[in-house]
């Protein structure tokens, strides 16, 4: 190959002599300039890597060095000494535009992947592998740092007692030591509250105990309880300090800005992680309360009370997305109680008949099945009585009665359609539907009876139905679907008719004679709370 | 940014970046040998004399002798910048993306790379600079770094005296962290094959990184332009190339000028922030103080103010650093416009916000231009008197101050 020509510094002084580099000797690099010529051997010789078009320097034994500008012969000469063939692969890479675009979008990728779910999962792992000891520290400091700002307690021991039986209620097969430890502050007025500290600790308001009753603080607890367990605390201390490494990492390049920039997005990005711990707590209290027995609805009514009680002026139309919690009706709306959800609650006495039964069936209307018989009482019935035994395998208070004490929210708009008389007429059963047994209840021998309050309206339909009262939610259930195809006769006001609002007792029989073969003992599992059926009617009429 | 090889002055944060090698003194404009520069006003007089000497043999009508030229003004060589946007942003987009996959081990390499590129990008006299560093030892120094950080972090969520602890050793540190960098880059940056040397005495990193700053306290702050002096005149006398030395005598006022200027900027920023912020804060009711809408508006202010303020007194003071910093007797020329600097960044800023990045080669390679194009050297006599230093005596301690440990602090 031809020779090329470059500048020869002896290092001693800047002066440079213009040489000419001859490749043409295989194992040595030959120099000739003026009064000058070298030929080092190339294993004595260093070069410096290819970089795109830069000068390149071959470094010579001693402090000599030579500057060229002919890249490519200096790599075929390399090439044919085999050298430098990794130093030449990221040049490789550098050459092509394509790949320096598709680099950077790989870049961009990566980012945000990085982000968005690399940094949650990450908090997670680390935070679920937190040793216990390292978490009952950071507990400790968390809790002097809080302890700083608020007073001390002014509650009873009375008071105090309450939160704890909530608390042994929804922990029940926890000792003391495991269960987390309560603390009671004094958080100034207009906050009442709870938090969650890492390290087991949760901390109640005075003001919050002053606002729920007792199943309302279960919810609060239940909450509070499963940002424990998902250890949303430490997770929150490890996403904000690498959020901050990843945003600072980011935008490392933007050396000007990196001061301010870097905060905003980090911000943002935490409030999100705050919302999404909430959604999460939410849904294992949920989760939570329904083991327990503690009815959905008392979350969603202490939600309604925190809100109304913190509420300033001026605090409607927060723009959810820079808000720390998600907005109080979409937490809401995870807990509506809804009358086929099962909601158990602990064992209430027996309901008496309801004053505003003014149904009176002709006669009893039933269906016989094979395997159950459905009873009308009648008119003026007598008390709903109690299950009379429990097989010996259900555990007491799993499945508890069911009651509503109003209409759920659902119901009461679904009435607004209907115009309803200001007295009470009552409507009759024309035609039912096969009532179906639970299969369930059925299988343990369990009667049951349930109460629904309903509007039949013009047309003698079934709409807007729920359970006042039942035995437990699987007969309520039952019920509300049967109800859906059965057909009544309209109340009649001087013959026109009109909608009108009744109560429908319904009793669960089984008929034992017809028993067909014995019942084998199983062991007896709650129920899923899974997704109850709804039921399907059409639009509201409108209003007479 | 960190990689320019032109030191510009330091402004407002006090970061320690390294002084790249300043340039070495060069005579011709043609590469080799030595020619005595004709900044010599004998010259001229010397052809004239000779001119008038020989009339008497000639016509005697004569026009009278032109008047002596003005001797030619000493030649002032640019610097000059080779480096184009789309290949730094191929280097920088694969070395980049070669870092994220090597979970960082890369990054010594690709820094050094990019160093590289600017650095033998940039010409002067004909020749180009040099970086040499060996990308292992920068990721020694790297994983010490990653060390103390994870440190920090992890323990100082559990145990904060830990952060304190850290932060103190840190700051008690950084001088001798800084001057590590520095000679570690100037080490490994070499002009005509001569290395730079930055070699300072421990009173002189003393009073400038632990004596001064308890100064700056005891006023109150109102030391701190003349600290930066004092930090830079720091960097640039400790610096050598070869048995050369730099020399730095600028005056304090201009830094003082350069810095109320500057805070007066960042004031009125924010000032217009804060007015936003009450405007719509008036107009609107029924908000809590503290919603980040309210705080938006001064956030932005402020950073912009900063972000002007910092280059606004970094351009300011360029040309009066440089035009005071002399190699020996040869002399630096700067000339840059306070303006045109300003508008440069913030178009940079603008096109790297708008592009969440992608165009930041390409304003690093904008910014480089232009500060090579404003800076000239002006030699006083040949260069290549400059020699090595060490060279006579035969001691070590002119090429050993190889660190093992590349600290490199390139904020």
């Amino acid at each position: 190959m031809n020779p090329v020509a470059g500048t020869y510094f002896d290092g001693e002084t800047l002066r440079g002599v213009p040489v000419t580099l001859d490749f043409s000797t295989p194992g040595c690099l030959r120099i000739v300039g003026e009064g000058l010529e070298l030929t080092p051997a190339w294993p004595e010789v260093a070069v410096s890597d290819r970089l795109a078009d830069i000068a390149r320097f071959i470094y010579l034994p001693g402090r000599a060095v030579v500057e060229t500008l002919a890249n490519d012969a200096i790599d075929a000469a390399l090439r044919a000494e085999r050298r430098g063939r990794f130093s030449g692969l990221v040049h490789t890479l550098e050459k092509h535009s394509g790949i320096a675009a598709g680099a950077a979008l790989l870049i961009g990728l990566c980012a945000v992947l990085a982000f968005y779910f690399g940094l949650p999962v990450l908090s997670r792992h680390t935070a679920q592998r937190t040793p216990p000891a390292v978490e009952a520290r950071i507990g400790q400091i968390s809790l002097a740092a809080f302890n700083e700002y608020f007073n001390r307690s002014e509650l009873t021991a009375a008071q105090r007692t309450r939160v704890k039986t909530q608390l042994e209620r929804l922990l029940p097969d926890r000792d003391e030591a495991a269960r987390p430890r309560l603390v009671f502050r004094a958080l100034g007025p207009q906050a009442p509250n709870a938090f969650a500290l890492p390290g087991n600790i949760i901390i109640v308001s005075d003001e919050l105990i002053g606002l729920a009753d007792d199943d309302e603080l279960a919810a609060v607890l239940a909450h509070e309880i499963g940002h424990l367990e998902l250890k949303h605390g430490i997770q929150g201390a490890l996403r904000s300090s690498f959020a901050l490494l990843v945003v600072s990492a980011l935008t490392g390049d933007l050396s000007s800005l990196t001061t301010f920039a870097g905060s905003i997005p980090w911000l943002i990005l935490n409030n999100g992680y705050s919302r999404e711990f909430e959604r999460e707590a939410d849904e294992f209290a949920h989760a939570l309360m329904l083991k327990r027995g503690v009815r959905l609805k008392h979350f969603a009514s202490i939600l309604k009370k925190l809100e109304e009680a913190t509420a300033g002026p001026g605090r409607a139309a927060r723009r959810s997305y820079l808000g720390t919690h998600p907005p109080t009706e979409e937490r809401i709306r995870l807990f509506q109680p809804h009358p086929d959800a099962p909601k158990p609650k602990t064992p209430s006495p027996p309901p008496s008949a309801p004053a505003t039964v003014t149904f009176t069936p002709p006669k009893p209307a039933t269906t016989t099945t094979t395997r159950s018989e459905i009873v009308f009482p009648p008119s003026g019935s007598s008390p709903i009585p109690a299950p009379t035994e429990l097989p010996v395998f259900l555990k007491p208070g799993s499945l508890s009665a069911y009651q509503n004490s109003e209409p759920p929210l659902e119901i009461i708009e679904q009435r607004r359609a209907y115009k309803l008389p200001h007295i009470q007429i009552p409507a009759r059963v024309k035609k039912t539907s096969r009532l179906r047994f639970p299969e369930e209840m059925r299988r343990q021998k369990l009667e049951g009876e349930a109460v629904v309050d309903l509007i039949v309206d013009r047309y003698g339909n079934a709409r807007a139905a729920y359970v006042v009262r039942a035995t437990n939610e699987i007969f309520a259930r039952s019920a509300l679907e049967s109800l859906e195809n059965w057909e009544f006769y309209p109340a009649r006001l001087d013959q026109t008719p009109v909608n009108a609002r009744i109560r429908l007792p319904i009793r669960f029989t089984i008929n034992s004679s017809r028993e067909s073969r014995p019942i084998e003992p199983f062991r007896f599992t709650p129920p899923e709370p899974n997704t109850p059926a709804k039921i399907k009617l059409d639009d509201p009429l409108s209003k007479p | 940014m960190d990689d320019t090889p032109l030191p510009p002055p330091q402004s407002a944060p006090p970061d320690p970046s390294p002084v790249p090698a300043p340039l070495p003194p060069e005579s011709a404009v043609e590469s080799s040998l030595v020619q005595p520069p004709p900044a010599d006003p004998a010259a001229p007089s010397s052809l004239e004399t000779s001119a008038a000497a020989t009339p008497i043999a000639e016509p005697p009508l004569l026009p009278p002798p032109a008047p002596p030229p003005p001797p030619p003004p000493p030649p002032v060589h640019p610097f000059l910048f080779h480096g184009e946007a789309r290949e730094y942003f191929r280097i920088w987009a694969v070395n980049t993306l070669l870092t994220l996959l090597t979970g960082g081990i890369f990054a010594a390499w690709a820094k050094v790379r990019k160093r590289r590129y600017l650095r033998s990008c940039t010409e002067l006299l004909g020749h180009r600079f040099d970086y040499r560093a060996d990308p292992r030892r920068l990721l020694i120094g790297n994983l010490i770094v990653v060390t103390f950080f994870l440190g920090y972090s992890l323990f100082g969520v559990v145990y904060p005296a830990i952060r304190y602890g850290v932060l103190l050793v840190g700051v008690v540190m950084l001088p001798w962290i800084v001057v590590r960098s520095v000679t570690f880059n100037a080490h490994n940056t070499a002009y005509r094959g001569m290395r730079f040397r930055f070699n300072p005495s421990l009173s002189a990193s003393t009073m400038v990184y632990l004596l001064e700053p308890l100064l700056l306290v005891v006023t109150l702050g109102f030391y701190y332009p003349a600290w930066v002096r004092s930090k830079r005149n720091y960097l640039v006398s400790n610096h050598r190339l070869g048995d050369a030395y730099f020399r730095f005598n600028a005056a304090n006022g201009p830094f003082y000028i350069a810095y109320i200027l500057g805070g007066l900027i960042l004031g009125c920023s924010v000032g217009i922030g804060a007015t936003i912020t009450g405007v719509i804060t008036a107009t609107m009711d029924d908000v809590r103080p503290g919603d980040l809408l309210q705080i938006l508006p001064v956030l932005l202010c402020y950073g912009l103010g900063f972000f002007v303020s910092k280059h606004f007194i970094h351009g300011y003071l360029f040309n009066h650093l440089w035009n005071n910093t002399r190699l020996d007797d040869h002399r630096f020329v700067a000339r840059m416009n306070v303006g045109r600097w300003l508008g440069l960044q913030l178009v940079n800023l603008a096109a790297i916000i708008g592009t969440a990045g992608l165009l930041a080669p390409w304003a690093v390679i904008r910014a480089q231009r232009y500060v090579a194009s404003c800076l000239h050297f002006e030699p006083a006599g040949p260069i290549e008197s400059i020699q090595r230093l060490g060279g006579n005596t035969g001691s070590a301690t002119g090429d050993t101050a190889a660190e093992f440990i590349g600290l490199d602090f390139g904020l």
